[in-house]
């Protein structure tokens, strides 16, 4: 039974090539508000590309975020006030991916030559006035506020409590498999500078002893709340070979939706996500499979929303990912060839930072420049997995 | 945030009336009798003004999690909760947000059968209100 469908693209195969990439710091509560977080993030970029910001002739941003840097915010901010393409199509989530199809129009189209893609978030700074942040979106949504909220179905870790047991429920997947992926992404955290959770281990047995939120979850499957943000810059691969770093080249896009969206309560497969509509266009878009990709990214709000999608791409057979993540399988240093899947190799939205998929995207180009602080070895093809609950989108990079 | 339904809101009012009466009430196409949820302003099939119709109350759980946890300050007083959703007898791809009350955490499961049960729930600050919410049919 089909219960979503998939986006339809036009191949942008090759014609999109990230030229430059940037990071502000990460951080929990840090004063700073999401406009400053997202310039550091675009300067840097800027300079890491080798331009300069009157080159920069495209600015994309979330037309969902209230306080996302737009091009106004870029004039202000850089002091120029030459012509610029804007597109509220960017940003985190899904559209850390999708955001190459916009790109790919304005750069064919003669629109833009160099765009900068942002995303930051001051969520942490904010938290305490329960302002902004992942659940007043939900809250404010009148279906949600009348039939779900007032039984208790919210925030978002109940959402995926509920999804994780039905997951348990068909496929007998248990609390140490969750454990496994969690821990992973938190040594990789370990090993990363940037990463907010980098002194802070966790065992499968100290994960096992901490006491559930919302069963089976416990507060480490839930990302983190973090000040942070970051950019990357697209251009055609052409102009890219000019400038200062080795390109990474779009190989492939893709994105699905489930059917009653947004309404995730309604949503046929719970014990799946929207990936399995999105996954299958991205990789016959690059005329590659799963098994070709070298190091995975993937959009991990609930360890159990990582796992889902690391079975709808295709890595593993629907229902096993539990026994596939055991072992360190996701680890850095087990590489495809010797049977590993290296995922979330900064540490994810569950341990490095919760920028909604723009770290993971940078972290990704990093991999295939190979320059990450946890370099898969031979990393060639990468795969960014997308999500905001009720979509998910699928990015295929290339090293260039 | 107060958390109280609103007996104004036009697409979801009916429902909350129905459960004030002690009735668990779902919109449902005119013609076809098939239930339309989430409620719309017309059937998306036909077009016709939806029929709000009375259901038998039984289901089984789709899924469900225990909250153990303050996540949301308004929900504290209510520690531990059981939300689930809760497949329909009468169309099981129609699933209610509700909770299951007067049983054991360690005893609920997926698939379970369940019957409706009306109680007055009170959510933080927000005012009393009747929900329709579920118990584990005894087998």
């Amino acid at each position: 039974m089909s219960w979503g469908k998939s986006t339809h693209f036009n191949s942008i195969r090759g014609a999109v090539a990230i030229a430059g990439i940037g990071e502000s710091e990460y951080s929990g509560p840090s004063g700073r508000d999401s406009k400053t977080i997202a310039a550091q993030a675009i300067e840097r970029a800027i300079s890491d590309a080798g331009l300069s910001p009157s080159d920069i002739d495209g600015v994309m941003y979330s037309g969902m975020m209230p306080e996302a840097f737009t091009g106004e915010d870029f004039h202000q901010h850089f002091g120029t006030s030459h012509q610029l393409w804007e597109s509220t199509e960017g940003g985190g989530m899904v559209w850390a991916a999708t955001a190459a199809y916009q790109a790919a129009e304005a750069l064919r189209r003669g629109e833009a030559k160099y765009i900068v893609n942002s995303f930051a978030v001051d969520w942490a700074t904010r938290r305490p006035q329960m302002a902004g942040g992942p659940g007043a979106w939900h809250a404010s949504e009148l279906i949600k506020a009348q039939l779900e909220i007032p039984f208790g179905w919210f925030p978002q870790p109940i959402y995926f409590a509920t999804f994780a047991s039905r997951h348990m429920h068909e496929y007998g997947t248990t609390a140490a498999q969750l454990g496994e992926l969690v821990t992973t992404f938190r040594a990789h955290a370990n090993r990363h500078p940037d990463a907010i959770m980098r002194d802070k281990e966790l065992s499968l047995d100290d994960y096992l002893a901490r006491p559930t939120l919302a069963d089976p979850l416990r507060i480490e499957d839930c990302c983190l709340i973090s000040d942070g943000g970051g950019a990357f810059i697209m251009t055609t691969v052409e102009r890219a070979r000019d400038l200062a770093q080795k390109p990474v080249i779009v190989e492939g896009i893709g994105h699905g939706i489930i059917d009653n969206a947004p309404y995730i309560s309604q949503q046929q497969d719970l014990s799946s996500t929207p990936q399995g509509f999105a996954a299958p266009g991205a990789f016959n878009m690059a005329g590659v499979q799963a098994s070709d990709i070298d190091v995975l990214g993937v959009y991990d709000c609930f360890s159990i929303t990582a796992l889902m999608q690391i079975e709808d791409m295709g890595f593993c057979a629907k229902g096993e990912g539990g026994a596939f993540v055991e072992g360190g399988r996701l680890r850095y240093d087990r590489p495809r060839a010797s049977g590993g899947l290296p995922t979330n190799t900064h540490g994810g939205l569950l341990s490095h930072a919760y920028v909604l998929g723009i770290a993971h995207v940078i972290e990704l180009v990093k991999q295939l420049r190979g320059k990450a602080i946890n370099q898969v070895d031979a990393a060639e093809l990468a795969a960014y997995a997308g999500f905001t609950a009720d979509e998910s989108s699928t990015l295929i990079l290339s090293r260039g | 945030m107060t958390i109280t339904p609103d007996m104004q809101a036009q697409l979801t009012a009916p429902f909350w009336r129905a459960a004030a009466q002690g009735r668990l009430e779902l919109p449902c196409c005119p013609s076809s009798g098939k239930l339309v949820w989430y409620p719309q302003q017309s059937c998306p099939d036909c077009g016709e003004d939806l029929l709000w119709r009375e259901l038998s109350g039984r289901g089984t759980v789709a899924a469900f999690t225990v909250v153990r946890r303050p996540l949301f300050p308004e929900y504290a007083d209510w520690l531990p909760f059981i939300p689930a959703l809760i497949a329909l007898e009468e169309d099981p791809s129609v699933r209610l947000v509700s909770q299951l009350v007067d049983c054991q955490a360690e005893d609920v499961a997926c698939d379970l059968p369940v019957q409706v049960t009306f109680r007055k729930l009170k959510a933080g600050s927000g005012e009393l209100y009747q929900a329709p919410l579920f118990l584990l049919q005894k087998s």
